[in-house]
Order: C-alpha cells, then structure tokens, then sequence
C-alpha cells in the first residue's frame, strides 16, 4: 500500500485548469493538497505502485493537466518484489 | 494519529514543500507545511540520507528511507540543485532496484557447464592467478564509482604495468571526450545545467532528453509552460518524445549531421553575421593533413572558409534532407548577438563512426557565433551512465589514460602517476592497451592467431548485450579453449549467464560511493543497507585481488618502499587489512582512495575539493577551488573569467589547456563523409537502436521493477505506418529483421513512440530477450574508438505463424 506525494502543474488557462481541478477533487483516489498558483500538492494512496503509475498517466490525460511530477514514495509496507 | 494517516500527513507536506519549490519560493507559506530543510519524515521511524540517483548521467539526487536494515523510501531531494526534489519515473523506483528476489549472494564457479557455488577465497584465488597470466583484462564501467574506478585504474597501472583497462563509456561518451580534447585540449563541458535555466534557444542534437534525461527536459519545459520565449529545436533521424514539445522538428537523413553543422558554418561566413571579434581573440582553425590525428594541423580563415563552400543549403539538403528554409532559419538564430543558445546531445552525435568530428562541428558553431561562454551559450553533452565523467573521463579508466586526464604514451604523465603512485620509473607502461572493441575483438579469437587477451574481468557493465556485433565480439569466445571470462554483478545478466566465473557485487547504498555527472559535479554518499548473502563492495573485490597477488609474491603489489599498492592505515597510523571483507569498514576505504586520486586532479584544473566537503554538499562541480576566505567553491562555467579561477585577469575568455598553446579553441574542418553502411537493394532498411524511459541501459535493474518491467515488458520494433503496409504486418505481428551480421524476430509496433520516418526502423536495447546488437555493426570512431549503434542496414520480413 504505497503512499505517493505528487505535485500536479496545470494550464495556464484558468478555466480549464479550474476543470481539471474539478475532475481530480471527484476522484477519491486523489487528496489535493492547497494549490501554490498552478502547481497543486497532492497524495495518492494505492493498493500498489502499478496504481500509482496508472494514476499518474490518467492525469497527465485530463485537459488542463500539464505535468505531474512524483516527489516521493513510500514503500515500506509492499512486500519483496517479485523478480522478472 | 494512526500510522497510515501520518504517513499521508506527511506526504502532503513534502508534495506541498515541492509545490512551493516549483512556484519559486524556497520557504513554504501552505499551511501545514514545513520549510524545505527542516521538512517532516516521510515515516516517523526511517532514517534519511542522500545519494544521487543510480540510473543515468543527469545527477538527480535522492533521499533514501531506511527501515530496519531496508530501502522503504525514495524522495526527490530538495537541496539538490540538479533535480530540486524532482524524480522521474525510474527515480522513484530506484529503491526497487536493490530487491529483485534473483540477486546473486554467491561466488559461482562454472564446472561442466554448470555455474556451482564457491566461496570467496577460492574466487579471489582464481581471479589472482588469471591475472598473473598474460592476457589478462579488466572491463571497467561507467557505473562503477569513482573509488572503484580508480582502484581498478591503479591495479592494472601501477601495479600488473598492463594498460588493458578499458570500460564500457567507450560505447557511451567517448566520441564527445574526444570532441572536447580536439577542440579544447581538455574534456568535459564547459558550461552546466544552469544554461538550460537561461537559454533561449535550445537545439537538440539526435537528443530525446523527454524519456533519456526526463528531469532535465521538465526544467526547460517548465521555463516554457511558464511562458517564457525558450525555442525548441530537435534535430534528429526519427521523431520522438522530445519532438512533441518542439517548436521546429528537422528529420534528417543518417550522418546528416555533419551536412548540416557545415552548412550553418558556411551560412554564417557567408552572411558576415559570425562573431569576428570572438573568433579573432579566441579561436584559431584545424583540419586533417595527410595523416589524421586527434590535434589536426592549423588551417587560415580562408582555407577553413573554401573547405565550407561546397554545404550550400540545397548540397546539405541532398545530403540530410533537411530544407534549404531550415538550415537558414539555424543559421539565422546562431547569427543573432541577443540571443543565447544552448546545445544538447548524447548517443545520437557519439554513437557515431564520425562522432568526434560531429561533437567538434558542432562546438565549432557555437564558437564561431560566440555563442560561448556566457550563462545559456553554451555546448553541453550529455552522458547515459551515472558516473560516465566521473569514473571513465575523470579517473582516467581508459586503456591510454591515467587519473586526471593524463596519458600513457607522455613521458612526464607517467613520471607524475609514477610518483603519487610511490613506484619504481617504468612501472606504468608507455603503450596503450585495447580499446573496448579490440579488447573483445581479441578474446574472440584464438591466442595462435594474434589473441592476446585470454581473461577478462567485467565490472558493473554488461558486455553480453551492449556490444555490437555480438556474434562476432562476445560470442566466440565462449567456444575457444583458455579464454575466461569473470563478471562481477549484481543480478543475472546476459554476460553472467556465458561467464566461467561470477562475483556477486554489493550496489548503490549498499557501499559508500562518489559519482560524477554530465556537468563536472562530484557526489558522494555513504552506505546505508547491507548487501543480500555474500555480495561484496567491487572495490573490495579489486583490493582482495591485488592482496591476494602480494601475497603471491607479485612484485608490482608492493610501492618503492614495500608497502602494500592498497596500503590504509587506521587512526593509530598501523594498516587495516581491508583486503579481508570483516575490516573493510573498520576505515572509510573509499575516502583514502579519493583522497589519493585527488592529488592527480589538479594537472588538467580539474581540481576537487577534499572528501568531507562532499560528504556535506550534493556534489560539487569541478575544477573546486579553496578560497582565500578557505570555502572551497565550484565552477559553472569554464574558461571564463569571474567564473573559472584559472583564468587570467582581464582575459575575458581563455581556453587555457589550447592545443595550439595560445589559449585559442580549435574550429575544425570536417567534410561529410557517408557511414560505413547504407541501405541497399538487399538490406533496404536503417536500423537505429536506443533507449525507452522506462528502462536504464539492458534492464537489469528496471525489469526487475515490476511497475516498470510492467509499463514496457519487451523490445519490439517501431515501423513506418507505410512500410508496415507494405510489408503486411500490423501491431504485435513479429518481424524479422536481418543485417549481414545476425537475425532477430521482434513484435511491430507501428510508428511506435518515434514516428519513424519511411525505410527507418528503431529498437531499443533493454531486452535481454531481444539482444538487438546481434544485429548491430562494429564500426567505430578513427579517434574515440566508440562504435555506431544508430545506423546500420537491414532488411525486414513478417514472421508467418506455421
């Protein structure tokens, strides 16, 4: 159950960065953080860091998004990883 | 408070902290949040440290979360000037890396066939008297750290007098060292990341820094999101990540390059927009005579001139395909005084058998447009391996080089190794050894036959995979009777899998390290974790080696005073036997040896600082110079005055190492010349071969990352939308690519990341599953002896399920 800080920048465009907004304050995976200008903080726990991933990409396809950078990541609880 | 609710607490501070670094405050005003070093753990209970990144050259340094004796935790570092607590996506798995369930924990010695296991002593044993053979090899890397770069330098050098040391940055960023040395007489760049923060201009040179150098393209194209004027330019032979934020995209054909450097060259004399004052006080001109070498021989304006008028922009769009109008449009931008323009490149202008004549055409631009020397002009290469420049450039792990940029073949560089080193004159041997692909060329092919490399030792690296033309240069030697290869790693590996002998290896912070970058800077941390089974540090295993060798009775294992070569003596002034693994932390073994490479640093002006002080720092960009005020300062930029203390009052610009000794750079002459190979009625195709963002190098660490290995699991083969018409394959149909050199069959990815042009295709060198350089042609650079790994000729037919 891995716990991801990520910092989302948005669009210039006010009104569609207040859209995208709107769509990840929906989205119970994502607790956003208080927006400094464009860049909001965020955390996304997940089941696994494959989630976390997905999570991440989804975002990046939202209008309005425009990066979402991963800061951290804490792994402490996942188990060995299994080997390829 | 329960755990999981502090854990996500805390989280939302450091996303908060990083939110506020981003919108350009230092100290965080969100509430909740704390100012960015005094921030709150990410768990209450972890212990943090630093260390840079383990994957590529960028730098980023991480902070890493111990728990109970195990990486938990990664966080972008936000004192860390490079990334500003920043990762990309194979950073912040990097703690992954140490947990694949298949680490290798035990010496395995190979006996019918069978890799068995051993112990220590026996390995060590076996190593030593292969070594004391003629013949014998060290296969270095640019993933070793300094330390152990340099460990491995002095026991070839100073101690078997044998100069067959070679690593694998001669596939990576040889072509640029060499670039540098013809243009500057010293390497490495002159400039920093900090040109990328003031540039309005940035070019890439067949550079996708979008999934290569992930963290560095987000802080330029964050500069652009911010609505500041910075003009993207992508020059390369396949669109990719990169090219989607680019302003200008220009495909050119294979080799192009060259065309196009000449051609902005010309444009610029001819238009009289080039910086006459610049070149006058700064610059003098080179070309190849009869017999090339690195240095050339002085050519006049005029004749430099002459040499250019054939690249007319209609000639360099025969040559690269690149439109007249484009060409014009570069060389209107390298015209212009008010702009400043920064360069980028990699593999795509050193994998190349003309990869130091391009690197000097393309500082020849910048200098012949001054666009040079000032914060954001500025040509910059990048490197693919986290200590590249640190370990290979810098330590000298090259088989013509010794620590600090000397050579073996100059009297007085020896003479200086010789005296650091405390041994007899005569004891580091004036000839160089095998370059990289003569090195492998020679253990494939039998001793009675001019085989004179009979062991080979690789290191950190993985040769099985990464050489081109495998058949040829890995291959055969796994079938000739007295050619054995040892290999020291971490995981298995393609070169595991074919070795006699295997050495499980301690990584990353599970050994104290010091890194070098793509920008001079030094980094150093400490161990953190304790390495799986029996896996030891490879410094210690090169220590054990040269131990074991002394107490053989090997003469060159004892300085002029018979003194163990690896002598460390403790606090109370009495040795430390470190070359037994339960005291080799008794002392910091890492700190002794930097302390003593340190001392050659100074010859070039590469000066660094003492250990401690990058114990303290993240990393320090060389040359590091004490102050009069006693704080030891860093260089950003090179050869300029108030910047580089090496240069002369009032001199304003100085390239103080000059080939010409008259503090002058070099702008050379170099006509195009085809690639060794092209297309053709038989094998129709090019073929170019890289890298995807989800995976470092061959994957090693990256596939055994499950989210990654997840995100991309195989090579495949990126095809043209019409050419996979023609060719009647669609997505996840198998291709089968053949050049003159092997066969493989891939899935078709069609255009794929890259957008092929028509008649290119592209796979990425990952897979061990897939080893594309079966393929892939051994040519090489004439002065950088690195190979060519983006062009060569093949032909393509779908595979047809029976």
């Amino acid at each position: 159950m891995p716990i991801s800080s990520v910092v989302v920048t948005l669009s210039q465009d006010g009104v569609v960065a207040e859209a995208a907004l709107s769509i990840l304050s929906a989205d119970p995976r994502w607790t956003l953080g208080a927006p400094n200008g464009r860049h909001v903080p965020a955390v996304l726990d997940t089941t696994s860091l494959e989630d976390a991933v997905s999570l991440t990409e989804d975002a990046l396809r939202i209008d309005g998004v425009q990066f979402v950078d991963v800061v951290g990541v804490d792994f402490s609880d996942l188990s060995e990883q299994e080997a390829t | 408070m329960k755990r999981r609710a502090l854990l996500q607490s805390a989280a939302m501070a450091m996303a908060t902290t990083a939110a506020a670094r981003l919108a350009g405050g230092d100290e965080v005003s969100a509430e909740g949040a704390e100012p960015a070093r005094r921030r709150l753990p990410l768990s209450p209970d972890l212990v943090w440290d630093k260390a840079p990144c383990r994957f590529c050259g960028t730098g980023c340094h991480v902070e890493v979360g111990v728990q109970k004796g195990k990486v938990v935790a990664v966080r972008g570092d936000l004192q860390a000037e490079v990334n500003k607590g920043l990762l990309c996506v194979k950073g912040y798995h990097v703690g992954l890396a140490l947990y694949g369930k298949d680490r290798l924990t035990q010496p395995m010695l190979r006996k019918d066939g069978e890799l068995v296991p051993i112990s220590w002593d026996e390995a060590i044993d076996i190593v030593a008297q292969r070594a004391e053979l003629d013949g014998f090899a060290l296969y270095g890397s640019g993933q070793w750290t300094i330390p152990e770069g340099y460990a491995g330098n002095k026991l070839m050098k100073a101690g078997l007098g044998s100069n067959h040391i070679d690593p694998n940055a001669r596939l990576c960023m040889a072509s640029a060292v060499t670039g540098f040395l013809s243009v500057y007489g010293v390497d490495e760049p002159a400039g920093c990341y900090d040109d990328l923060d003031r540039c309005d201009v940035l070019i890439l040179w067949g550079n996708n820094p979008a999934e290569m150098h992930p963290v560095l393209w987000s802080r330029v194209l964050e500069r652009k999101v911010a609505g500041e004027d910075v003009k993207l330019i992508d020059i390369g032979t396949r669109e990719t990540r990169s090219s989607g934020f680019c302003d200008h995209v220009l495909t050119m054909k294979p080799q192009g390059d060259l065309a196009i450097a000449n051609g902005i060259a010309r444009l610029l004399l001819e238009r009289g927009t080039y910086d006459k004052a610049f070149v006058d006080a700064h610059c003098a001109f080179r070309a190849h005579g009869d017999k090339p070498t690195l240095q050339g021989e002085a050519i006049s304006f005029e004749q430099f001139k002459e040499g250019l008028a054939p690249y007319t922009p209609e000639h360099v769009e025969e040559l690269s395909g690149v439109k007249p109008d484009d060409l014009r449009m570069l060389a209107d931008l390298f015209g212009r005084r008010d702009l400043r323009i920064t360069s980028l490149w990699c593999m795509g202008m050193n994998q190349h058998t003309q990869g130091t004549a391009i690197n000097a055409l393309v500082h020849g631009i910048h200098l012949l447009s001054g666009h040079f020397g000032r914060p954001g002009d500025a040509p910059t290469s990048l490197t693919g391996q986290a200590s590249a420049c640190g370990t290979v450039s810098e330590v000298g792990t090259l088989a013509h080089g010794l620590p600090g940029g000397l050579l073996v073949e100059n009297a007085e560089h020896r003479k200086e190794a010789e005296a650091i080193w405390n041994v007899p004159p005569g004891r580091v041997n004036p000839k160089p050894g095998h370059h990289t692909v003569e090195m492998w060329k020679r253990f494939c092919t039998p001793k009675s036959q001019g085989g004179d490399i009979q062991t080979i030792w690789v290191m950190v690296t993985n040769p099985g995979q990464t050489m081109p033309n495998l058949n040829a240069l890995v291959a055969p030697s796994r079938k000739l009777d007295g050619k054995f290869l040892i290999v020291s790693d971490v995981y298995p590996t393609a070169t595991t899998k074919i070795a006699d002998l295997v050495l499980p290896s301690a990584m990353w912070v599970e050994k104290n390290g010091m890194f070098g970058n793509s920008e001079r800077r030094t980094q150093q941390w400490f161990k953190m974790v304790e390495p799986p089974g029996q896996a030891r540090d490879d410094a210690w295993q090169l220590l054990a080696v040269a131990r074991r060798l002394h107490d053989r009775g090997h003469p060159g294992m004892k300085d002029k005073d018979g003194k163990f070569l690896f002598d460390v003596a403790g606090p109370d002034g009495k040795s430390v036997p470190v070359w037994e693994w339960e005291h080799y932390y008794d002392v910091n073994v890492d700190e002794r040896l930097f302390e003593e490479y340190r001392k050659f640093t100074r010859f070039k002006h590469k000066d660094l600082a003492p250990y401690a002080e990058y114990v303290k720092a993240r990393g320090l960009r060389w040359p590091v110079i004490q102050h009069e005020d006693g704080v030891w300062r860093e260089t950003k930029f090179r050869f300029v005055e108030g910047e580089d203390r090496y240069v002369k009052k009032d001199a304003g610009v100085q390239f103080y190492h000059s080939t010409s000794k008259d503090d002058r750079a070099q702008i050379w002459l170099h006509p195009y010349t085809a690639p060794p190979e092209v297309p053709d009625a038989e094998f129709p195709f090019w073929l170019c071969t890289g890298r995807v963002i989800e995976h470092w190098h061959t994957g090693t660490m990256t596939r055994r990352i499950p989210e990654l290995w997840r995100s991309m699991p195989n090579a495949y083969v990126e095809v043209n939308a019409k050419d996979a018409d023609r060719l009647g394959v669609k997505n996840g149909d198998r291709l089968a690519l053949e050049s003159r050199r092997g066969k493989l069959e891939l899935p078709v990815w069609i255009d794929g990341r890259g957008a092929p042009p028509q008649g290119t295709l592209f796979v990425p060198f990952f897979d061990e599953t897939m080893l594309v350089n079966v393929l892939t042609l051994e040519a090489y650079d004439p002065f950088s002896k690195q190979p060519d790994y983006k062009k060569c000729a093949v032909r393509a037919k779908k595979v047809v399920s029976t």
